[in-house]
């Protein structure tokens, strides 16, 4: 289902934008710093704190999320459905790894610690209309 | 009555999310660009671009339930405001005066940090839908193990819980 051309949006090079919604019915919004390529069909998000988002999709499983490609600034829309998590193994280990070199980046070394890797399947991708230009590349 | 601090930070050089859900509670998101403040009716009115709207609007005219983040970009700062729709009407001209002021203070505000401006100037911003809702509560959106907590909407301290 996710095309090879959405990859660069999964790099972590600008964060992404998930909407969750708690069983009561009140939308989320907020930031994540990067969502992972498992496979063509799975995505993975970072699980470090117990927070808003984390209690909405332990609730309810669906979670709206947009990504951009740092070089066009092409947006993508995904629809995903939490399956599982995994707390080791490659996944896990990947992210763990990139987490601490996107925070050092950030200056923000130290403030995040992985918990789990949430992984989630993708049940629908398109591109966003939102741009009427895309950067060159 | 909405906090100074929160006044300026919504109208600075801020970028502007907007969660909904629908009837079966499935989420929606869309960008804003562009709003404003009336402190002393405790409401925001952000400008939606029609060209990724329509979902969220869908949204909105069958339950009202509106999530507003905003974020600086340069500094990471952000705060989530949460309540419910007020109205919802197509922009009009000085919306998009609004708009292209607000852009134009992103561009100032990103460009010497290494942005180009072609990253602001390809969004579609118009026409768009202006979205006016109450605000009920506020919270701390920035990244770290704070972002959750609950602010006071008038003086903007943190009251606790989420």
């Amino acid at each position: 289902m996710l095309p090879d051309e959405i990859k660069p949006a999964m790099e972590g090079v600008v964060p992404s934008s998930i909407v969750t919604c708690s069983l009561a019915g009140s939308p989320n919004v907020t930031s994540i710093s990067q969502i992972y390529y498992v496979d063509e069909n799975h995505v993975a998000l970072s699980h470090q704190f117990f927070n808003k988002t984390h209690r909405n999709i332990r609730e309810n499983p669906y979670v709206f999320a947009c990504l951009r490609d740092p070089a066009t600034w092409q947006e993508w829309m995904l629809e995903l459905q939490y399956d599982h998590s995994e707390t080791e193994g490659p996944v896990f280990e990947e992210m763990d790894l990139k987490i601490e070199a996107i925070a050092s980046m950030t200056g923000m070394e130290g403030v995040f610690k992985l918990l789990a890797a949430d992984i989630y399947k993708v049940t629908s991708v398109r591109k966003s209309n939102s741009r009427s230009a895309l950067l060159e590349p | 009555m909405i906090a100074q601090k929160f006044v300026d930070f919504v109208q600075g050089p801020t970028m502007h999310h907007v969660g909904s859900r629908n009837v079966k509670l499935r989420p929606a998101y869309s960008w804003a660009f562009g709003a404003t403040v009336n402190a002393d009716e405790g409401t925001i009115t952000f400008y939606l671009p029609n060209v990724e709207g329509a979902e969220t609007l869908g949204n909105f005219e069958d339950n009202g339930m509106v999530a507003f983040t905003v974020g600086d970009p340069a500094t990471n700062e952000t705060y989530q405001f949460k309540g419910p729709s007020l109205s919802i009407r197509p922009s009009e001209d000085k919306d998009t005066a609004i708009q292209d002021i607000h852009r134009s203070k992103l561009i100032s505000h990103l460009g010497p940090l290494g942005y180009p401006d072609a990253i602001l100037t390809g969004f579609t911003i118009y026409p768009s839908t202006a979205v006016t809702f109450k605000v009920e509560d506020v919270f701390v959106q920035t990244p770290g193990p704070g972002a959750g907590a609950k602010l006071d909407l008038e003086s903007s301290e943190p009251v606790g819980g989420t």
